[in-house]
């Protein structure tokens, strides 16, 4: 039975992609993340347990607000 | 209050949010809000809701706020007059910091970069150290323990 993929989009205006991949390592040994760093605008996961969706995202906010703020002047 | 000042008044303010599905979802300008103000509300609910911001357009974002613990309409509504209030709490911060940037800098400069001036304090010291090396011709500076036995 395959497994249930959610995928996230996050906007790398609001979100760094450094931070999605710190929240992906964390997260690694409870949900497999699959990153697509194809585009510039957004980063998508791909996540294996939707139950942990939310806690997902709430940690790549974490990560981008501690550790790799986006700048205005990025945007 | 006469009937023309009530038609005149100004209509109550309405915050603009939405429920639906159990969250809140507040789109906010960047004119009003900037992205720093936005992140500092947004941290200090990451301990009871679940949080999303999604950029519908260039100058638009949205943060959706999913409260971890079922609440009710009422609850929703209190959810989303305390972020409006953060939001505003946050945007003056930064205000703030801006706008005294300029002044916090000056100090530290010139407390981590300047030789430093010795002080008016210093120099009495150094004075009444010159005197008591002096010669005590009227026998006036006794030491206190010699006074005292």
């Amino acid at each position: 039975m395959a497994d249930e993929v959610t995928t996230v989009e996050f906007s790398t205006k609001v979100y760094s992609g450094a931070a999605v991949q710190a929240a992906r390592e964390a997260y690694a040994a409870i949900m497999d993340v699959a990153l697509d760093l194809s585009s510039a605008d957004k980063v998508i996961a791909r996540c294996s347990n939707p139950d942990l969706i939310d806690a997902f995202c709430n940690h790549v906010l974490f990560e981008t607000i501690q550790n790799f703020r986006v700048t205005e002047g990025t945007q | 209050m006469t009937k023309e000042a009530v038609e005149n008044a100004p209509a109550p303010f309405e915050l603009t949010y939405d429920t639906d599905a159990g969250q809140v979802s507040f789109p906010l300008h960047q004119s009003l809000f900037c992205l720093d103000a936005i992140y500092g509300a947004a941290y200090l609910f990451i301990d009871k809701c679940w949080l999303f911001l999604s950029r519908p357009n260039e100058d638009g974002i949205v943060v959706h706020l999913k409260p971890k613990e079922a609440v009710d309409q009422g609850g929703l509504d209190e959810i989303a007059g305390e972020f409006a209030n953060e939001l505003l709490n946050q945007s003056i911060r930064v205000r703030l910091s801006e706008s005294t940037r300029s002044l916090r800098e000056y100090y530290m400069s010139r407390a981590f970069f300047t030789t430093p001036v010795q002080s008016s304090i210093d120099a009495l010291l150094a004075e009444l150290d010159a005197e008591e090396l002096e010669d005590d011709e009227l026998e006036i500076s006794v030491p206190w323990e010699e006074d005292n036995g």
